[in-house]
Order: structure tokens, then sequence, then C-alpha cells
């Protein structure tokens, strides 16, 4: 089970709404696989169109589980993914356990102290960042929940999250470029050929 | 360039003491080591040093980190790891040594500035004066003794402050005690319609907010004025029209009893002035209340940055002394779940 799925099993582990996986389509122009959901119960069930990389989905036709309490900020987040909008899962604090190098202690004027390391550790997945790129502490704190949303789009969306697709994007243009220059000298040789220079 | 190096006879110096830790580990504690680096450091510095050292290897960035941190907690000196790493990534022209691969070699004239660094250090004197800056959110401020060196928490001030609705349409805003200007600065790059007027009872930060403030291109909108902020202060003192649609402090506010029994670096080094709340670290803190209604508008805000034992106090002060005429909204937590931050407001005006 892979990308956009692996996001919605992951949240069933904390139950309150169901999802159900209705209908799995292979979109061969992309290589794609698309799949209907149903989220939540009943009437107020929502249907979601979502899309997977180029993995393959298992073949059971209905894979039912359940999500989070905070899913709504899930179901944007997989509405939006859908569209191609945003770039990273949400963040949801109260899954969050930060700690400070600095130690505990009077705070504020009394202390003063520069170790601005911060450390976050994602409950949830156990996934843990340490941030000390700023000498300032509320830098840190910002970047290491970027760095945090960063780790979790490679855990759940694997070959489609954003670091990876931009890896990609870098490895293809590489290659692009590598074959313009290729191109140009092969052109060079032939003209100097044809000159009698070389 | 190597030879260069070759002559860098208390480098080389240092180098064999490395050697001889790595190859006699068990015989040479840290401590004997530590010693003996500082010996080496303090009395073999110059030409004095022995120069017929063959080892001519060179000190990397991260030896030099390992040596500087055993060197600092021998001597005794706080945060030693972190010292030794802010002092060379500034040695270096960095901010954090993060970007500096660890095998980098050091050069003249890195070298001496560690050195010197190193020796301040030593001296207790804080990291942040020994560098001479400092960040503050995305600022990076000028600080040098005896201005107070801005915290992390004022750092969240600024943000509670910014989601104040009052805040960011404000156009006119008061400062008490700008230090190095922080508070100030960073207000004026986020909201461009703000005009700050900054009250601050010592010259040497005077000087240090303007310095920064002009480093930002921020000079036209700060006016700084050089006064003792006290009980009866108008707004003509502080060359002002009309009330202002936001004060902000982070005064001084340690009890001052509690002042000598702080770490070293504070009590040594910073101005008391910037500390002392007087004897129960509320003296500046009630003269804002007092004078809070006369120079903030109706409906204008008040926030302070106190004491984590303050912010009841500063409640039952303003619900006991309606003279006061200010109602309290709101306490904010620090990232240590400290109660630091209080927003207070001017009760609006009675309808007649
Ligand atoms: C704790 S520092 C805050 C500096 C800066 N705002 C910051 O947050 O980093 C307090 C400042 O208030 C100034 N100060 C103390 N008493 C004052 C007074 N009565 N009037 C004006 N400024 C005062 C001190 O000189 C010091 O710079």
């Amino acid at each position: 089970m892979a990308g956009l799925f692996k996001v919605m099993f992951l949240a069933s582990q904390q139950c309150s709404h169901r999802f159900v996986i209705r209908k799995q389509i292979r979109l061969f122009v992309t290589g794609q696989y698309s799949a209907q959901c149903l989220i939540g119960k009943g009437t107020s069930s929502v249907l979601y169109q979502l899309y997977t990389g180029i993995h393959t989905l298992n073949s059971q036709k209905r894979t039912e589980c359940v999500l989070p309490p905070h899913s709504s900020s899930y179901y944007q987040y997989i509405q939006k993914r859908c569209k191609h909008e945003i770039e990273y899962p949400p963040l949801i604090e109260s899954d969050l356990e930060e700690t400070f190098i600095r130690g505990s202690g009077p705070g504020g004027q009394k202390i003063n102290k520069t170790s601005n390391c911060v450390m976050l550790k994602h409950l949830p997945t156990g996934i843990v960042v340490k941030c000390q790129e700023s000498r300032s502490l509320d830098t840190n704190r910002v970047r290491a929940r970027r760095h945090m949303q960063e780790r979790l789009d490679s855990y759940y969306n694997g070959e489609e999250s954003v670091l990876a697709q931009e890896k990609q994007e870098m490895i293809r243009k590489k290659i692009k470029r590598k074959n313009v220059t290729n191109k140009k000298l092969e052109k060079l040789k032939q003209f100097k050929e044809r000159e009698g220079l070389s | 360039m190597i030879n260069l190096l070759k002559k860098k006879n208390l480098w080389n110096t240092l180098f064999r003491t490395l050697d001889l830790l790595n190859t006699n580990k068990k015989r040479l504690s840290h401590y004997n080591f530590g010693r003996k680096y500082l010996g080496y450091v303090t009395h073999h510095v110059g030409p004095t040093a022995n120069t017929s050292i063959q080892n001519n290897r060179l000190l990397t960035v991260g030896e030099c980190v390992h040596l500087l941190t055993t060197s600092f907690e021998c001597e005794g000196v706080t945060e030693a790891r972190c010292s030794a790493e802010y002092i060379i990534a500034h040695a270096l022209g960095q901010k954090t040594l993060c970007t500096v691969p660890r095998n980098q070699l050091l050069i003249e004239p890195v070298i001496s500035r560690i050195s010197h660094y190193a020796e301040l250090r030593r001296r207790k004197l804080p990291v942040q004066y020994v560098i001479g800056e400092w960040d503050f959110k995305d600022l990076t401020l000028t600080c040098s003794p005896p201005v107070f060196i801005p915290r992390p928490e004022t750092e969240e001030l600024v943000d509670y402050a910014l989601s104040d609705p009052v805040v960011q349409e404000a156009t006119c805003m008061l400062e008490v005690g700008s230090g190095t200007g922080a508070i100030s600065i960073y207000l004026l790059t986020q909201l461009p319609q703000l005009m700050v007027t900054a009250v601050e009872i010592s010259r040497e930060a005077c000087e240090l907010t303007s310095q920064n403030a002009r480093n930002y291109n921020l000079e036209d909108r700060l006016n700084i004025i050089n006064t003792t902020f006290k009980k009866g202060i108008s707004l003509n003192d502080i060359r002002l029209e009309k009330k202002v649609d936001v004060l902000i402090s982070n005064p001084p506010y340690i009890p001052h009893q509690v002042i000598q029994h702080l770490q070293a670096e504070v009590t040594m080094f910073e101005d008391h002035r910037a500390l002392d709340g007087g004897q129960d670290g509320l003296y500046i803190i009630r003269n804002i209340l007092q004078m809070a209604a006369q120079l903030i508008k109706s409906e204008g805000s008040l926030w302070l940055e106190v004491d984590q034992s303050h912010p009841r106090m500063i409640e039952h002060i303003v619900n006991s002394v309606p003279s006061l005429n200010l109602h309290y909204v709101k306490t904010y937590d620090d990232f240590y779940s400290s109660p630091r931050f209080c927003h207070l407001k001017v009760n609006p005006e009675e309808k007649v």
C-alpha cells in the first residue's frame, strides 16, 4: 500500500471515522492509479478521488480503515494533494513533543544561554528531528517543524513526496543538460572534421 | 599556504597534545589534557613557543571544537561546546557550524581570532558580547556590553503581540526600555505603517538601538529618547503629540536580591538597570501600569514580558485599582510553559 493510501491507513490507527476505498482505476496515460474513497459514515460521508504514484495497489477491492481525531485536516490535505495544491502533510502540534537542549529552569532575564538546539518528536510515527541551524531559538523551532514535515512527507508518500519529486526533477534536468552539451560537442566535432581543423 | 601554517607553533603544539591524547588515552585523563592545553595557550603563545616541533599537521574545525570545548570545561565555562562552536563559526565568518565541514582546515587569521575570542570567553564574557552580535528572529543585532542581550522569550512576546489586531493596525507605538532595539526593530520590519518611540534610560543602549535601526534602514521610523520612564512622565516629555495605539515593554523584572545569585555572565557583564525590578521585581511594571492610560489611547493595548510570578499579581493590581483604567486580557506562556506575557487593554471611553 503506497502513497496516499498510506496516509489514510496511518491515520486509521486512532479511530473515529470510517474510510472505504471504492474503486481503483489505472490511468494509462500517466501510469498512475486512481481510486475513489468514501470518508465518513452514511449520509455524511464524502467521496474523494485519490491518485497514487506509479506504485501498484493491492488487488483487494475494498479496504476499510478509520481516520484519526484530526481527520478534517487530513481530508483537506488529501483533497489538496489530489489537486496538487499543497506540498507537505499537515503538522498537528499535539502530536509533537518538543525538547530544548538548553535544559529547563528559570528563563527570561535571569538566564543567558546560547544553546538553541530544538528537538522534535512526532509521537504517532516516532520520527525525531533536531535543528540548530540558527542562533535564534525561535527560528530553530520553525525550521524543525519544516524538517519534520519533509520527513513525514517522505514517510507517508515515498516516491511521491515533494523532496523525492524535486530530486527526480533535478536528475531529469541534469540528463537533459548533458544531452544538450553532448549534442553540441558532437556538432563541433563534425564541424571541425568537415573543415579539416582537427 | 602550508608553509605559513607550519609556522604556527601554537597550533602544532596543540596538535601534539591531541596526538598525545589519542595515543595515551588511558594515562591522560580529559582533565589533565585540558590543563595541559591551557598551559600551552597561556604560556606558549607567541615567539616563546617551541619551534622545533616536527608535527606539521593542520588543525581541522572538528579538532578545534574538541580542544576548545575541553579547555572551557576545565575552566568551568558554562555551555562549553556551544561556546566553542559559535566562536569558531564566527571566526570563519559564519553564524553556526552547520554549513562548515568538520574536516575543513583552519588557517590564519582565523586561528588568532579564535584564540582571542576564547580568551574573552574564558573570562566569562557572554558569547554574544564576545562575537559582538546575536540573532533575534531573522534579525542580526549588534550586541555590546553592558547592553542587555535579547532573550529567546522575547521572540515569543513579539509573536503574541503581532497576533493582536490592535498591534497589526497600529500606527504609533511606545517601547519602554529598548536595549539593543530587538522588539521595536522587529515590529517595524513586520508593520510598514508603524512609527515607534523608544524610551531608554541607558545611553549605551540608545546608541545600540539607533545603530541596529540604521543597519535595517529603519531610523526614520524610530525615535529614541534617552530619558527615564517614571511616574508623571507626559506625552510631551517623550515628544509625542497624541496617545499611542500600543505600549510594549520587556522591563527589568528581576527582584533586587536575586540578581547577585544569577550566573556570572549575567551579573558581571549585563547592566543591572536592565535587570533590577526593585524589591519584588514590579517597580518599573507598576510605573508602567500607572501611566498606561495617560499614554495609550482607549482600547489600545499594553504588552509586557514579566517574571513568571508576576502575571497573577498584575491581574490582581489591575482588578483592585479601577483608577488605572485598565483591564486584564490574557496571560500567555513561554516555551517552558511558564506564564510570561501579559496582555492588557485600556478601558473604552465612557459614553456620556
Ligand atoms: C530587560 S531590558 C529589555 C531590552 C530589550 N527591549 C529586549 O527585550 O531585549 C530592559 C531595558 O530597559 C531599560 N530601562 C530600565 N529602566 C528604565 C527606565 N526607568 N526608563 C527607561 N528605560 C529603562 C534598561 O536600560 C534596559 O535596556
